[in-house]
């Protein structure tokens, strides 16, 4: 049977199927929902996903590792530098290879400043859909100066390809840092409190945000949610503390747990804030960063022809969306058996089809954006 | 809702409304970041910074015809043909710009640094076939590395490509690889 | 209008007997200047609410075609009018052809009453704030057919709520012009200014305390009914579609958007009337006004002046606010709204009375509610100072860029 016979056959009278269609106006990629409601409130959601699947675990196979990380670029292409990270340190662990410091210390400061970038965009959608335009021009402000570092640093804006297998390409220099620490300056605490004065507070998104799928702690492990979904449900669970790589236990700062800001813990409004906050300490560990960068190399001795040696990796790193993690599997030759790569947004879709039970239709398109989803994410 | 609630409602909603609309004021005040393009851009002040990943482009004078970019391209996007014989030339060094995703690795694997990445983005053309940049007029020697020298300085980045692109309007023909000129084996005695 | 029509026909010595002709003629001229001047303040609102907005969010608007982008909207209006005219299949094809027409006929009737200056005024009915209410109703009908006969689940949802939305917050509208009909005891609108004064503390918004907070809700009440944010659902763009309007194209659909700015400026001229003071010049008497032509001119600049910064504000809480989903908005109008004012009017009354038995209470309260207005103005400006200085971007007040 197919989807549109399997749905019809447990549709009641009174309810339409109304279809959340591939392409939608908020813009959070090509997914499709299939809603079934009797007017405003809606009985289910169903997801429906697959529509931007472009074969990056099968490309893997044909692609040596070293020309494989522009691909893994593509899997979030928000939040690049979190997954070339990741692949990367994946090899680098099959090859037993040892990162210089000043490598992991520019991976530390360029991954950061994704994740702002990141959230600047995911808040800023999110306060679009529900109707407030500003804001989201105004974190696209912002992130046209993290764009113009990494300009500087990598020579490229969205698909950084910055991290190679045991060390990065670039370097970094005085013109660099002076640009990052000024736009620190700028960021935190003008630009955050600007924003939360702007649409943080703002009593009509605590209105739409509050009670608006609610997750408990329980539940949120039970779907396998990670990330600031999983840390606004009231679980401290954080890589870089829980499960420590690279440079971070040198860094002080702290976990945002949502604790029910204005309703109750693991609500839409508490992922709004958990974001807002992460940002903040983002920008707390790149000033520690910056202050503190060991010279050295920046690039390990590698092969030339890189085949490691038969035997599995996984990998994981606390990107943007939560953990994104890589298995890997070598059998000695130039291309890796298989890669599989782990994202956070894939598990988020379950929960939004069991919490979209019993909401508004207005309530659904809040939640999505809540989860921070993007498409390219959830089929690769 | 008791009171407290109902007047709670109604002074966050005014207080937060009236900060909201003293932000979005503020920046009514100020100026915008947008910067016109290309009309209000300065020209004395490069668009894009150094490491900028643009189009690629070759200098043949530098080309050691390694085939190390060729191999490294994970799309598979840099097409090289070298004449096999007592001579080798490079009859061909294609460079699809429109399957290239511009991401660094050949520009990291080439021992002199003969292909680069310049600044220049701006190149949009009617004719899918015209995307494909081709380097090569006339086969040309590749260049022998001299040991412990360090390779002669090529033209200005970007020159190359920059004729390429402003050439793009002109009508498209089959482009056919230079024939390499005929060698006797017999060395270079000079006949009468 | 009849003492324009004596006026001109004494100023050319005709006999009173083509004194009907006259009179005819005026309303024809009259309704043609309403029609162009509200078909321009929609045009030209378009193109000066991008702008408006682009500075809000740190960019620019359109500015390429003609001078600072001026004739975007003539553009844009042309573009929708050679646009092909798709009437979907099954559609109930009469309620949609009619109903763009419905929509636009009720915003602009509204015009009739309104008064630009002493004696340019359709007609200066004695019912006129009912009128006024009574033709808005219109503009429900018209968006009720829209969504029905588009035959499409969404734009009927769309249309039921946009429905419910607009006839519940005619409620507030009335209830709160009412606070401000008590004190003047006439509801025709040229009567209502004339019975102001024209120096600030003059005016209707600080003859009471209920009169001030009722200035606020009945703008609240106002954006609901003209369908603006933080009350767009029905024509929300992100909740999926575009509400009753997604199956027009072309001019049907920019009848709609024309109806939805030119009520901007009958909210904002309705305001104005009855809050704001309306055209009376600071200092002036009504005998005056009405004698000098140059006077008159006057008032109409300035009745256009404070329409036009209420219009800003609409502008400007658009691109500040999200919006409210469809429950919290009828929650808002029947708990909130509807219960402070009732409230308002009873607290309107008592003042009265009040101001009847001491006059001096009347100037003391006034001028408290003046300077209080002053207080919140100026922390206003605080406040934006404030922002501007914990940032490091500067002020730069060139408005064209």
């Amino acid at each position: 049977m197919t989807l549109e016979e399997r749905l019809n056959a447990v549709k009641r009278d009174n309810e339409i199927l109304l279809n959340m269609g591939p392409q939608h106006p908020s813009t959070h990629g090509v997914i499709r929902f299939i809603v079934r409601s009797d007017g405003e409130i809606m009985v289910e959601a169903l997801p429906v996903v697959g529509y931007l699947h472009r074969g990056i675990e099968k490309l893997a196979e044909m692609t040596p590792y070293a020309g494989f990380i522009p691909y893994t670029d593509r899997v979030d292409y928000l939040a690049a530098m979190f997954c070339n990270h990741a692949f990367v340190m994946g090899v680098e662990r099959l090859l037993g290879i040892e990162v210089p410091r000043r490598a992991e210390y520019l991976r530390v400061i360029a991954s950061e400043l994704n994740r702002i970038a990141s959230h600047l965009i995911s808040l800023g959608s999110m306060a679009m859909d529900i109707g407030a335009f500003t804001p989201f021009l105004h974190g696209i402000r912002e992130r046209e100066l993290i764009n113009d570092i990494t300009e500087m640093l990598c020579g490229a804006r969205l698909t950084y390809n910055y991290m190679r297998i045991g060390g990065v390409s670039n370097d970094i220099n005085d013109k660099i840092l002076k640009k990052i620490s000024d736009f620190l300056d700028r960021f935190l605490p003008g630009f955050i409190e600007e924003f939360n004065r702007l649409i943080t507070y703002n009593e009509i998104l605590v209105k739409r945000c509050v009670n608006i799928g609610t997750i408990s702690s329980e539940e949120a492990i039970n779907f396998g949610l990670v990330g600031p979904n999983l840390r606004a449900s009231g679980v401290k669970w954080d890589l870089r503390k829980n499960m420590p790589y690279s440079v971070y236990p040198e860094f002080k700062f702290e976990v945002p747990v949502g604790e029910g800001f204005r309703g109750s813990v693991g609500d839409s409004y508490d992922r709004f804030v958990v974001r807002v906050k992460e940002m903040e300490e983002s920008a707390k560990i790149i000033r520690q960063a910056i202050s503190s960068i060991p010279d050295g190399e920046i690039m390990a001795k590698v092969p030339k022809r890189i085949k490691p040696p038969a035997g599995e990796v996984y990998s994981a790193v606390e990107s943007a969306r939560g953990e994104l993690g890589y298995h890997i599997i070598s059998d000695g030759l130039e291309n890796p058996y298989r890669c599989k790569i782990r994202t956070g947004s894939f598990s988020a879709m379950k929960a939004i089809h069991i919490k979209s039970q019993g909401c508004f239709i207005a309530d659904l398109v809040v939640l999505i954006a809540s989860m921070d989803i993007v498409a390219p994410e959830i089929d690769r | 809702m008791s009171f407290s609630e109902y007047y709670n409602n109604i002074k966050n909603s005014v207080v937060s409304i009236f900060e909201g609309m003293a932000v979005t004021f503020s920046w009514m005040l100020r100026r915008p970041h947008t910067v016109q393009y290309p009309d209000r851009v300065e020209p004395s002040r490069p668009i894009v910074q150094q490491r900028f990943r643009g189009l690629l482009e070759v200098d043949l004078n530098i080309c050691t015809g390694c085939l190390a970019c060729q191999r490294t391209c994970p799309i598979g996007v840099i097409m090289i043909e070298v004449s096999k014989g007592a001579e080798r030339y490079i009859t061909r060094f294609d460079i699809e710009a429109g399957k290239c995703m511009y991401c660094g690795l050949c520009v990291e694997a080439c021992p002199t640094g003969a292909i680069r990445h310049t600044g220049e983005f701006a190149f949009s053309v009617g004719d899918i076939r015209k995307l494909v940049l081709h380097f090569v007029n006339e086969p040309v020697k590749p260049y022998k590395p001299v040991k412990d020298a360090e390779p002669p300085a090529g033209k200005e980045v970007g020159s190359i490509v920059r004729e390429i692109v402003n050439r793009r309007r002109e009508g498209y023909t089959q482009y056919i690889p230079p024939a390499v000129p005929e060698v006797s084996s017999k060395g270079d005695k000079e006949s009468t | 209008m009849l003492e324009l029509s004596d006026r001109i026909i004494e100023y050319f010595g005709l006999s009173h007997q083509y004194s009907l002709i006259v009179i005819v003629v005026l309303f024809f001229v009259y309704g043609l200047f309403a029609l162009t001047f509200g078909s321009l303040f929609a045009g030209i609102t378009s193109w000066y609410e991008r702008r408006i907005a682009g500075r809000m969010q740190s960019r620019i608007g359109p500015n390429r075609v003609g001078y600072q982008g001026f004739w975007q909207w003539l553009a844009d209006g042309l573009k929708c009018w050679f646009k092909e005219d798709i009437i979907p299949r099954d559609t109930d094809s009469l309620l949609f052809r009619i109903a763009p027409y419905l929509v636009f006929t009720g915003v602009l009737c509204t015009f009739v009453v309104i008064p630009f200056s002493p004696s340019v005024v359709g007609s200066d009915m004695n019912v006129g704030i009912v009128y006024i209410i009574a033709i808005t109703a219109l503009v429900v009908a018209g968006i009720l057919m829209a969504g029905w006969s588009s035959n499409s689940k969404w734009t009927l949802l769309g249309g039921i709520r946009s429905t419910a939305q607009m006839i519940s917050y005619e409620i507030p509208v009335a209830l709160s012009l009412i606070v401000v009909i008590i004190p003047a005891g006439t509801l025709s609108l040229q009567k209502i200014i004339i019975s102001q004064g024209g120096a600030p503390y003059n005016w209707y918004i600080f003859h009471n305390p209920a009169a001030f907070v009722a200035f606020f809700v009945y703008f609240i009440a106002a954006l609901a009914e003209g369908n603006r944010t933080p009350f767009d659902l029905p024509e929300a763009e992100s909740e999926l579609v575009a509400g009753y309007n997604t199956e027009y194209s072309g001019m049907r659909f920019l009848f709609f958007l024309f109806a939805e700015w030119m009520n901007l400026y009958v909210i904002g001229g309705i305001a104005t009337a009855l809050f704001l003071g309306g055209w009376r010049i600071p200092g002036v008497s009504y005998e005056v006004q009405s004698a000098s032509i140059w006077l008159e001119f006057l008032g109409f600049i300035i009745y256009l002046i404070k329409a036009l910064i209420l219009v800003n504000v609409i502008i400007w809480l658009r691109w500040t606010l999200p919006r409210l989903r469809i429950d919290q908005l009828m929650i808002m109008c029947y708990k909130y709204l509807l219960p402070i004012s009732i409230l308002l009017i009873v607290i309107s009354i008592i003042f009265t009375i009040l101001y009847e038995l001491f006059p001096l209470l009347g100037v003391v309260v006034r001028v408290l509610l003046f300077l209080t207005s002053l207080l919140i103005l100026g922390y206003f400006s605080y406040r934006v100072y404030y922002n501007i200085k914990n940032f490091p971007d500067k002020v730069y007040l060139k408005w064209m860029i």
